[in-house]
């Protein structure tokens, strides 16, 4: 009804208008509120009827617009609304199975450490926002080891964890360090950890060379002069390679079978 | 006005137990139930409750009332900025203020112009003898922004706050200024005096039930924004459960500061009419207390003395025409009230048939250039003088006599900005033994 009667009322307002009764229609409002015979005494009688039913219904109109709340008209819907849907979830709850992002986080006391084999009392499942950057199973997780530090709660990202084979104890009785690794092409590619020979080629004359074998490399970053490596060799290396270290340069060499 | 949102009956303890101590009891027990889950260190503060619950820690319990205690004294004291908190005047000056101010001010406006117009319309209607559904529907529209314009704005648009709260209550602290021409801010307190103490409790009890909203409100929202605050502060990325659990709790909060704010203003408007019955029946008690010893006979009248009288409390140096403290033999009433006219009673000399000619010259005097109309001239004669009919005369010539003891004389025509008028009579001393 209101965009019909404001149109109507539009058109005898224009007439009005033109009759030159009224200015506009600010003015018959204006002089409608205040001179109380307006009505019987300016308006034209052919007209009356009409304008007076159409300035009726557009003024409760506009009056609705003050005295009407939303809120209060609509709160008992509002709550039938609220109980019906509450009521539905407590039917359905139970019954749509749930679709739960599940993913790794750690559950170590005191987080992880780095290059420490994780085992299965390391981790547990969260859940949350779904993320292709994380792990989601705890047996995915299991022999790999964390590149650096991670907090107790935090979830476990890929990219913070080694990619290639997983280890068991392989790293129990090894000293991990960091060395200094010639450039080499053999490393190109591989996903650690691997298992390789490196060859302690000295830079004196009275020194001699010396092959450690079966040497983990666990992670590796380039640098301007080589290859910063952590490495895990086992004691009888690292006393073979400790007096060298300083004098000697070390190249990856080959793959262990 | 301070003192108008303050207790007046003097039972504090009535008082603060209603208005503030349950909130405070409601929201902790709300807090204990529902926040304490999710608060840090939440496992020792349970284990604690749990104690006191089971009568094992009463040091806990006392330090756990004694907190309560504090609070609720705390609260209480801080009752007049939390009200002007939600009504507005804090940040009425902001960006979001004014905006809100701008709404009320349009709403106020268009009030104003379609009360009368729907008044006139339904005039018009029910004239012609309809009884249509136009006709009702004018007539309750008409009842409800008549009720709008009533309690819930303020009569004047510089005195709008951004809030509906805070209109509701501007709208009774200022009821006295159009009812009476009283300003209440400067007679309040003095009509505080005459309130009897039954009355002063009713008033008292109806703004505990507004406390008691306003605070539960304001601690909900205080609540809320604590689980806000402790939710964002958590250190676990992705773990949207953990997130529901304080986005739920803030929301409840929310709804309940929410629902009670709406609730307040049903009771400041019940407290208003408290109010408002106060100025209504304990107004004419504090003008004889005043010292006045006029009892005004109208509208105008009455509004005259009580303009008269704020501005002269209010302004204690200015002595310019003070109000006298009883009727002087000659006065006028005149429309708009407080009108400034002066008004000189002049004896001629007694003639021979023994009258005595009285002349009155009235001058609109009025600093703001207004008309003055619907004048009644009110003449006290001297003891024993009496009227003598038919010698009552005006400059303006249309006078009409609507009483002899004391003589009253209605000047119909408007008397403009500085103008005079006239009046004359002849009065007889009375018969010599």
């Amino acid at each position: 009804m209101a965009p019909k009667a404001t149109k109507a009322f539009a058109g005898e307002i224009q007439t009005l208008v033109s009759k030159g009764i009224i200015n506009s229609a600010e003015d018959f409002w204006d002089r409608l509120a205040s001179d109380p015979d307006f009505i019987d005494n300016t308006l034209p009688a052919d007209s009356k009827q009409r304008v007076t039913d159409l300035a009726a219904d557009i003024a409760v109109l506009r009056a609705k617009r003050i005295t009407r709340s939303r809120l209060r008209d609509h709160l008992l819907d509002v709550c039938v609304v609220l109980v019906i849907g509450l009521v539905l979830y407590g039917v359905l709850r139970d019954r749509v199975p749930i679709r739960v992002f599940q993913f790794v986080v750690v559950s170590k006391t005191g987080g992880l450490e780095p290059f420490q084999i994780i085992t299965s009392q390391d981790v547990s499942l969260g859940s949350g926002t779904p993320s292709s950057s994380i792990f989601t199973s705890v047996n995915d997780v299991v022999g790999r080891y964390a590149l650096e530090y991670i907090p107790s709660g935090a979830a476990l990202e890929r990219s913070r964890a080694s990619a290639g084979a997983r280890l068991s104890n392989e790293l129990s009785q090894r000293r991990v360090l960091r060395v200094k690794l010639q450039p080499s092409t053999v490393l190109a590619g591989l996903k650690l950890p691997v298992r390789l020979d490196v060859l302690v080629s000295p830079r004196e004359k009275d020194l001699s060379f010396a092959l450690l074998r079966a040497v983990y490399i666990l992670d590796v970053h380039s640098e301007a002069d080589g290859i910063s490596a952590v490495v895990a060799i086992s004691d009888a290396d690292f006393n073979k390679l400790a007096p060298l270290i300083s004098r000697s340069d070390l190249i990856p060499i080959g793959l262990e079978p | 006005m301070g003192s108008l949102l303050s207790a007046i009956s003097g039972q504090f303890a009535k008082v603060v137990t209603l208005g503030t101590l349950f909130p405070v009891l409601i929201i902790s027990i709300l807090n204990l139930a529902i926040v304490t889950p999710i608060v840090p260190n939440s496992t020792l503060l349970q284990t604690q409750l749990k104690r006191i619950a089971l009568g094992e820690s009463t040091w806990t319990a006392v330090a756990l009332t004694i907190v309560v205690v504090v609070f609720t004294g705390f609260l209480y004291n801080l009752n007049i900025p939390i009200i002007r908190l939600y009504e507005g005047y804090p940040w009425k000056g902001s960006w979001i203020g004014e905006q809100f101010v701008r709404r009320k001010k349009e709403q106020l406006r268009e009030a104003t112009l379609l009360r009368p117009s729907l008044r006139y319309l339904r005039r018009y209607f029910l004239k012609l003898g309809r009884t249509d559904h136009r006709t009702s529907d004018l007539g309750s529209q008409y009842g409800l922004l008549a009720e709008i314009l009533n309690t819930s704005l303020p009569s004047d648009e510089g005195l709008l706050l951004p809030t509906r709260l805070g209109n509701v209550i501007r709208s009774f602290e200022h009821y006295s200024t159009p009812a009476y021409g009283m300003d209440a801010i400067v007679l309040w307190p003095r009509l505080l005096s005459k309130i009897d103490s039954a009355f002063a409790s009713t008033i008292d009890e109806a703004k505990s039930a507004f406390d008691f909203m306003l605070n539960c409100s304001f601690l909900s929202l205080l609540t809320a924004l604590g689980i806000v605050a402790i939710g964002l502060s958590r250190t676990t990325p992705l773990a949207w459960e953990k997130d529901v659990a304080w986005i739920w709790r803030a929301a409840l909060f929310a709804l309940i500061s929410m629902a009670s704010y709406q609730f307040s203003i049903g009771c400041a408007k019940a407290w208003g009419d408290q109010v408002k019955a106060a100025f209504d029946l304990y107004r004419l008690d504090l003008l004889k207390s005043l010292g006045y010893q006029q009892q005004p006979t109208s509208y105008v009248e009455e509004v005259a003395i009580w303009s008269k009288i704020s501005a002269q409390l209010l302004f204690a140096d200015s002595k310019e025409s003070p109000l006298p403290y009883k009727y002087l033999p000659t006065r006028v009433i005149a429309s708009p009230a407080g009108i400034e006219l002066t008004i000189m009673r002049e004896f001629g000399p007694t003639e021979p048939n023994g009258q005595i000619p009285v002349t009155i010259t009235i001058k609109n005097g009025d600093r703001a250039q207004r008309e003055a109309f619907a004048m009644k001239l009110i003449e006290t004669l001297p003891d024993g003088f009496k009227y003598v009919p038919q010698t009552a005369r005006t400059t303006t010539g249309t006078s009409r006599l609507s009483g002899i003891a004391p003589l009253e004389l209605v000047i119909d025509d408007p008397l403009e900005p500085n103008a005079l008028v006239v009046v004359s009579y002849d009065m007889k001393p009375p018969p010599q033994s």
